[in-house]
């Protein structure tokens, strides 16, 4: 099997676990099962490994290599990988399984919408498995993988945030309509769910303020010079949440209207990160 | 079906008692009031020689006896004529039932998984009776059989809220009032509640509010008023005049005055909010008229609920309850069938126990008589030679064992194994260790 055809097939089963993890997590959330849960944990897990695997062929194909090689598999899929990573690490710590049933389907349409990128699986060419676009070899410094991971991360806490804000407002909903049987009892109570979303948005906000500022260093004068679409990523990220977080702490946005910013703030962003999933390429496209 | 068996008289499980179903509260509290659970009670009753075993559970609403003898109707005679006892002035009897056996195991389970209560579903009947067992238990009134009929209901009831939604959802306003604040604000604990006016229902809510660790304050329309009924309740008094500011440190707010008109206006409320800098408020309206206007419900992270919403969930909750009861029936009726398999099949485990003796003692005999005319052998030969013995025996045994454990004491297949057998006595302590296991 060539490289091409194992990562279509990569691509297919990667698909495919997302889908079932989402939709084990959905059973999960209307009727309630700790079995099913377990199950769509596993399954989110062998979906990552998969993609790791995936990844790492894409890396060693790759004339760039390294963190260059691994972000030339389009932005996308790496951001749904660290999604991914992100929800299980947090479970480990909080009481958030249930929303799987919010961050799957994040983690789907990024990845998906990576592969929908122009000559990658469903297309003839180059696609993922093309070299990308390389770095400039006068931004090499330790500080880019840092850079990269810093960016990646945030965006996969803000993700969360997005999560739980939409969990806050749906539970929200059924408090209000007054329809508090079945997904009410079993989504967590509303003073939870807007703490998650704070810490995950102050966390998002923490970690790509240092993806700006090693971004800058890294680039250095050039760093305003263009406005790239991961630059623009960014940088609508990092003032976004940063005005969530400035109305929650100076004019006491909470619950509701907080749950709301986050979400029109992540659905934004996940519109460009789709759009560019499937119309650019490459680290600087 | 009561198992027969050759052995002479085994254990039956038996309850004798009343409950809210059969006993009015004049009778039910003339017999609880005498029937206190404890080690002298337990103990008193183990006097009697017909009862083996005894465990009493005794709550507002049933006493029960529970019970193993080798006879049990003298036992239920028995246990009818001590509760008489305990209630002198009542003729308890026509309120009286008795089960035994597979109807006793089947009433065991049904109480203690909440199928049997009042209020069907409600979690403290079980640790009612993980009470009374341990009682019994500490009084070594119930080490055996009754031990595991018990430890088996608190499986069944375990499983009855694992696997149904009978537990979920309360059914009164009060409790409905205090989880649905729990939904908004998770831990209560610190949680500032603001009650307007005094009334039973606003009080029992705010109490139990207080339990999860809140902070209880009253506004009266009335100062004095206000002030005796906030002494009566146990919290703090706040004067009329200092309620808008009282507002703004509320987490809850129960209302249940007596006004004509609306106390909290939605204008009013409206600047409330806003000065809260828009902290989520939880308002529970129970005065009729209602106090709050239902306008408040539209504001930013304000939630009301008035009587009307309360007592539609209890009614839905309780319908979800019965609709879940049919559920749990059934578990029940699959659990107390596999226990009575379980208690049956212990007919034949004293024919089990002699038959395995009564082959291992023949082989063993004959072991015996060739083994010293085989001096040439050496011991691990010795050894290869016994163990094929023991093989043969449990080889041998294996058929008639596994159908007498699947007989679920059948007398007819006990009778007939113990004559091919030739097995003809079986001593007391077999049949009990046998119980036991």
């Amino acid at each position: 099997m060539d490289a091409q055809t194992l990562d279509a097939v990569l691509f297919a089963v990667v698909t495919a676990l997302y889908a079932f993890s989402f939709g084990g997590f959905v059973s999960v959330l209307l009727r309630g099962s700790q079995r099913v849960e377990q199950l769509a944990v596993v399954v989110l897990g062998i979906a990552l490994v998969a993609q790791l695997v995936r990844m790492s062929l894409v890396v060693s194909q790759s004339s760039l290599g390294g963190v260059q090689g691994l972000f030339a598999h389009r932005l996308s899929s790496v951001v749904a990988f660290a999604i991914g990573v992100a929800y299980l690490g947090a479970r480990r710590f909080q009481r958030v399984s249930l929303l799987g049933a919010f961050v799957t389907p994040i983690a789907l349409l990024l990845f998906v919408g990576s592969g929908l990128a122009q000559g990658s699986v469903l297309f003839e060419g180059s696609g993922s498995m093309a070299p990308g676009v390389p770095v400039p070899p006068h931004w090499h410094s330790a500080l880019l993988p840092v850079h990269i991971g810093a960016n990646v991360f945030g965006v996969a806490a803000f993700a969360l945030a997005c999560a739980t804000a939409a969990a806050y407002l749906i539970q929200e909903r059924l408090l209000r309509s007054k329809r508090v049987s079945g997904l009410f009892q079993r989504l967590p109570d509303l003073q939870a769910l807007d703490r998650w979303s704070l810490r995950m948005d102050g966390l998002g906000f923490g970690l790509l303020t240092l993806g700006v500022v090693t971004g800058a260093m890294v680039t250095g004068s050039e760093f305003l010079g263009s406005l790239t679409v991961s630059r623009f990523v960014g940088l609508f990220c990092w003032v976004f949440f940063g005005s969530v977080l400035f109305m929650r702490v100076v004019a006491g946005w909470q619950g509701r209207r907080a749950a709301v910013g986050t979400v029109v703030g992540f659905v934004g962003l996940l519109v460009v990160l789709v759009g560019y999933a499937i119309g650019g390429s490459g680290v600087e496209g | 079906m009561t198992p027969q068996t050759p052995t002479g008289p085994r254990a039956h499980p038996i309850i004798v008692g009343l409950s809210h179903q059969t006993a009015p509260i004049e009778v039910r509290e003339q017999v609880s009031g005498g029937v206190e659970a404890n080690g002298d009670l337990l103990r008193h009753l183990m006097e009697r020689p017909v009862i083996r075993e005894v465990a009493v559970l005794s709550t507002c609403n049933r006493v029960e006896v529970y019970a193993t003898s080798p006879h049990p109707d003298e036992a239920s005679e028995t246990v009818s004529e001590f509760l008489q006892s305990r209630a002198p002035a009542t003729q308890i009897a026509p309120h009286l039932y008795r089960h035994r056996d597979a109807h006793a195991t089947k009433h065991l389970f049904r109480v203690a998984s909440s199928l049997d209560s009042l209020v069907v579903g409600e979690a403290q009947i079980l640790g009612q009776l993980k009470q009374a067992f341990q009682v019994a238990a500490d009084s070594g009134t119930a080490r055996g059989f009754l031990h595991r009929c018990f430890e088996r209901s608190l499986f069944v009831a375990k499983r009855v809220r694992t696997e149904t939604g009978l537990a979920q959802g309360s059914v009164s306003v009060s409790s409905i009032a205090v989880e649905l604040a729990r939904k908004v604000f998770g831990d209560l604990n610190e949680r500032t509640v603001l009650l307007l006016g005094a009334g039973e229902m606003a009080e029992l809510t705010a109490q139990n509010l207080k339990k999860d660790g809140a902070h209880i304050h009253m506004v009266g329309r009335h100062a004095q008023r206000s002030e005796a009924a906030a002494q009566r309740v146990g919290v703090d008094s706040v004067p009329p005049e200092e309620l808008d500011s009282a507002l703004l440190t509320a987490d809850v707010v129960i209302s249940s005055t007596s006004a004509r008109e609306p106390v909290l206006t939605e204008s009013r409320m409206r600047e409330v909010v806003k000065r809260r800098k828009h902290r989520p408020l939880f308002l529970i309206d129970i005065a009729v008229p209602r106090d709050i206007e239902p306008a408040v419900g539209d504001l930013n992270n304000t939630y009301l609920f008035d009587m009307d919403d309360l007592q539609r969930i209890a009614q839905e909750n309780m319908e979800g309850r019965r609709e879940e009861a049919q559920r749990a029936e059934c578990i029940v009726e699959e659990e107390a069938r596999l226990f009575e398999q379980w208690r049956e099949s212990l007919d034949a485990q004293p024919t089990i126990l002699a038959l395995r003796e009564q082959v291992r003692s023949s082989v063993d005999t004959e072991l015996g008589k060739t083994l010293p005319r085989l001096s040439s052998l050496s011991t691990d030969e010795r050894k290869a030679l016994e163990h094929m013995a023991q093989s043969i025996v449990n080889r041998v045994l294996h058929g008639p064992v596994t159908q007498l454990k699947g007989s679920c004491g059948d007398p007819d297949l006990i009778h007939t194994t113990r004559r091919l057998f030739g097995i003809n006595d079986v001593a007391a302590d077999v049949e009990s260790s046998g119980e036991n296991k």
